[in-house]
């Protein structure tokens, strides 16, 4: 097996063995733009990072209050309240315990639970999104203010509605019943 | 019928596959013909039998066949028939048959038409195609099986009367319950009467309860529950029976809302094709390292799979692009989120693998990087699907929690290690070293290998933002840190107008060495006709930001010097050959179609490149609340709300339609209807927008009060030069295809001693 006859001769190029000063530019160049890299990565990291934390955290810590960090919590569907005309929303998020294995049965004890810790949401110059309602994820922004009252800056919402789903229902499914 | 017919299909895809990886593998080592043919055999054979499998999936969605669990969750009897059978890659289950089908079909497509010209490659890459469908077939038939059913059978429930315990045993209680891991269901039969239970457990199970509760003092029955009890299950349980399929239809709930939408319904199988197609390229390559045959032979076979998979690729992330934008009414496109990441990084390094490629096909060069990045860019495909499927990272993108993290991660863990291994095995015996070296950073080789190492540094700061930082920090500080869209809008403008000054550059440049007096010469009437754009991008949106003109600057040029390129390429045609403009482009195009239709994609990527700064630069965005007959102006166009309409749609849900007309001056422009969909569970805000090339006007409903909405509250978004986005996709769309479009005949090269044989009949020899 030979390598490919279109190859252009090896007379037109720089034999492998022939190890020139260009080498060295090269390898000076590359670590230039290596070292410009890793540190564009690392101060965009420190401009970038946020704690994620649960709602437990973010009240009972008193070292997040006033930082910029990400919390993620079940919404209290009653507790939303919608300023259409101003774009202010209003509502409760209830701590997630962190160590779930499913997450629509986390959200649904978080929401039922009369115990669970909760944290108001104050959010302004947004349109109330279409899947902020009960029992949905809440993973936010922003920072928690001196009353107690989370000003976020980001909201998103995740609806794994698969709990209530994965069952059809015993009354339902049972013949005559 | 139709779930045992899926089930049994996909077994015997499995058994054929493992099949084929054995007789390949055995093939490979012994050099066997017929036992080759027949492992390919086996191997074309789980694209019908994946076929026949997902086609009983559709028939039971189209019919409605609400046993099957799948069909209960992602159809109810309201769902139209297009969505009904879109439904097969509606969630979780169904979408990874349909990986694995595409995979499958990728796979038969590979071995018929690549058959006889890489023979000798053949039996390694059947090995690692057949080695990935079988995997996925693994996880479709024993973690996520779209073909259970719901059965109902007699189970037990344990009961106790919570409202008599004190508050002593109700501790001890959860105690108990929590080292059974045992869920309770409280007020069994009916509200207050204070009766829990575990529900629906077997026999023994029921048993095991009761003694616990018993010992700590609870006294608890075991009763039959008041009604049958139903589970999800593959193969029928013991004493079960078929839940009555009407019933069933009255809870099923339907696609989500959400997910109803023409960008929704392509973009999945788009990203599919693009994610399963990488898998031609990494089998051949896997396949080159085992057998030895490290010629560019693999690299020929698959340059035009990487293609098409790099194509059905991009045109899923735009089309997801689009879909987010349509119907997320946030007026954006990417968000940075961790699963559209997910997409964008085997895209990178797969973009950095279709440059690289050349220069090992002409120069004999960078072979063992190009092994990196074939790997790497499947490997990207394994770990995107294992991060968002498994719940790893949390997203909004409503993936469930899966059981398949953990073998999808020992999967990707696999392959890489494997793949890694042999690329060190070989290069430790020197077969992957270079013919050429590198002599002038002014050569085209050197600017292509520059451009790789930005690909490569985009992908890590990408993976780092997405994946990296948040697992580092929450297996070593027990703290998991995000970083939000702050990082990536700080570290990837840099790298990507670093890809565009090269997207300028490189293709001006030389084999072995350019002169910079060449290049600057080259440079010339692009840099002049850049200079015309951006003057007239700095007029049409009144700005003087350096950084924007900047970005147009590049972006620019990269496109001019396709267009310019392709232009005196004509004119010398026209000149030696005679011809007229079309004729002497269309010939080029047909001659050089990989270069021309380059030049094409990379002009598609500029357009695309000044829609993205246009439109995150010089967004504006508003809210105000209108009376009817009221209007306002913004971004230079009036927009006056005129009525109100509500209706109801075919399928059963409310609209609620805002009539808006959208004026510059006198003349009326568009009436455009923002609405709000209210399905049964979900309301949906539909924006209506006005699309010109220049910008979006783009309204939506946030609210209106009482019932004549006499008044209403728009969010309005100006998205100035978005939809060069979509149209930048589509020339890429062109480019691409032209480049990909077959050419030259077959080349029989490399064949086997005994090749010959597959001249003959296939199934001579079987």
């Amino acid at each position: 097996m030979t390598e490919a006859t279109w190859e252009k001769p090896q007379h037109l190029t720089m034999p492998v063995t022939k190890i020139g000063g260009g080498r060295y530019k090269f390898l000076i160049g590359g670590l230039l733009i290596l070292a410009a890299v890793t540190y564009l990565i690392i101060s965009s990291t420190t401009a970038g990072a946020r704690y994620f934390i649960t709602v437990k955290e973010l009240v009972s810590e008193s070292q997040y209050a006033g930082k910029t960090i990400r919390i993620s919590g079940a919404v209290i569907g009653d507790t939303i309240q919608y300023d259409e005309k101003n774009l202010v929303i209003n509502f409760s998020i209830a701590n997630i315990p962190s160590d779930y294995t499913d997450l629509s049965k986390a959200l649904y004890q978080s929401v039922n639970d009369p115990n669970s810790i909760r944290v108001p949401i104050h959010i302004v110059g947004q349109v109330k999104p279409d899947l902020l309602k009960h029992e949905a994820q809440a993973i936010l922004t922003g920072y928690l203010d001196k009353n107690g009252v989370f000003q976020a800056t980001e909201l998103l919402l995740k609806c794994p509605t698969r709990f209530q789903e994965a069952n059809p229902g015993q009354s339902i499914v049972q013949p005559g019943a | 019928m139709l779930a045992e017919l899926g089930l049994i299909t996909t077994f015997l895809a499995l058994v054929a596959a493992l099949y084929a990886i054995g007789a390949s593998f055995y093939a490979g080592r012994k050099h066997s013909d017929t036992v080759l043919i027949s492992a390919r055999n086996a191997a074309l054979l789980t694209f019908p039998l994946l076929l026949t499998a997902a086609l009983a999936l559709v028939l039971g969605l189209v019919n409605g066949a609400y046993q099957m669990s799948y069909v209960w969750t992602v159809s109810n009897p309201g769902t139209p028939l297009f969505y009904r059978i879109t439904a097969l890659w509606g969630s979780q289950k169904g979408s990874l048959l349909f990986w694995t089908l595409l995979m499958s079909l990728f796979a038969f497509g590979a071995l018929v038409f690549n058959w006889r010209s890489h023979r000798r490659l053949m039996p390694y890459v059947i090995t690692y195609l057949m080695a990935v469908v079988a995997f996925f077939l693994v996880l479709v038939l024993f973690y996520e099986n779209p073909f259970q059913r719901w059965w109902l059978w007699p189970g037990k429930d344990v009961a106790w009367n919570e409202a008599s315990l004190s508050a002593q045993q109700k501790t001890s209680l959860n105690t108990v319950l929590t080292d059974l891991k045992a869920d309770t269901t409280a007020n069994i039969g009916g509200t207050n009467s204070g009766v829990s239970a575990v529900s629906c457990v077997d026999e023994g199970r029921a048993t095991q309860v009761r003694d616990a509760l018993t010992q700590a003092g609870i006294t608890a029955i075991i009763q039959t529950p008041y009604t049958d009890c139903i589970q999800e299950a593959t193969l029928i349980p013991a004493n079960a029976q078929a839940p009555d399929p009407q019933r069933l239809a009255q809870t099923a709930k339907g696609l989500n809302p959400l997910l109803r939408h023409f960008g929704m319904i392509i973009h999945p199988p788009m990203l599919y094709l693009g994610f399963v197609g990488m898998v031609i390229p990494f089998a051949f390559a896997m396949a080159a390292l085992a057998s030895g045959d490290l010629s560019t032979n693999w690299i020929k076979a698959t340059r035009r799979w990487a293609l098409i998979s790099w194509l059905f690729l991009s045109l899923g992330l735009i089309l997801g692009g689009r879909w987010a934008y349509d119907v997320l009414g946030w007026g954006g496109y990417w968000g940075w989120d961790p699963v559209e990441n997910a997409a964008f990084l085997p895209w990178l390094i797969g973009t950095a693998f279709l440059h690289s490629v050349m220069i090992q096909e002409k120069r004999g060069m960078l072979k063992m990087w190009n092994m990196f990045l074939v790997i790497g860019t499947f490997s990207a495909v394994i770990f995107g699907t294992f991060a968002t499927r498994s719940g790893l990272i949390d997203s909004v993108h409503a993936f469930a929690r899966s059981d398949i993290g953990m073998p999808m991660f020992f999967f990707w863990a696999i392959i890489t290690i494997i793949s890694v291994g042999l690329i060190l095995w070989r290069w430790n015996r020197g077969e992957l070293k270079d013919d050429h070296t590198f002599a002038n950073i002014l050569s085209r080789e050197s600017l292509f290998v520059l451009n790789n190492v930005i690909f490569v540094l985009l992908f890590v700061a990408i993976f780092w933002g997405s994946f990296g930082a948040p697992i580092i920090s929450s297996l070593f500080l027990n703290q998991e840190i995000t970083l939000g869209k702050e990082y990536f809008m700080r570290v990837t403008p840099p790298l990507f107008i670093a890809l565009y000054i090269l997207m300028g550059i490189a293709p001006l440049s030389a084999w072995g060495a350019t002169s910079l007096r060449r290049l600057g010469n080259a440079l010339l009437v692009p840099l002049g006709l850049t200079v015309v754009l951006v003057v007239a991008l700095a007029i049409l949106q009144h700005t003087t930001d350096p950084g924007a003109l900047f970005g147009y600057f590049i972006t620019g040029l990269a496109g001019f010097v396709a267009i310019y390129e392709t232009y005196r390429g004509a004119a010398a045609r026209r000149k030696s050959m005679g011809e007229g403009w079309g004729q002497a482009v269309f010939a080029l195009f047909g001659r050089n179609r990989r270069r021309y239709g380059g030049y094409l994609v990379h002009l598609g990527i500029t357009v695309i490149g000044i829609g993205v700064i246009g439109s995150t630069l010089f967004q504006q965005e508003t809210q105000q609340t209108l009376a009817k007959g009221q209007s306002l102006d913004f971004g230079g166009y009036t927009m006056r709300y005129d009525n109100f309409i509500e209706a109801v749609a075919d399928d059963g849900r409310q609209m609620q339609i805002a009539d808006v007309t959208i004026s510059r001056g006198d003349q009326t422009l568009a009436h455009i209807r923002p609405r709000h969909d209210l399905y049964p569970d979900q309301p949906m805000t539909i924006a209506g927008s006005y699309s010109t090339l220049e910008s979006d006007f783009y309204v939506l409903l946030v609210g209106w009060e009482n019932v004549s909405a006499d008044s209403a509250t728009f969010k309005i978004y100006l998205n100035p030069l978005i939809n060069l986005i979509w149209w930048g996709g589509i020339i890429l769309m062109f480019g691409t295809f032209i480049a990909a479009w077959p050419t030259e005949q077959v080349i029989v090269s490399q064949l086997s001693p005994a090749a010959a044989i597959s001249r003959k009949p296939l199934g001579a020899e079987t």
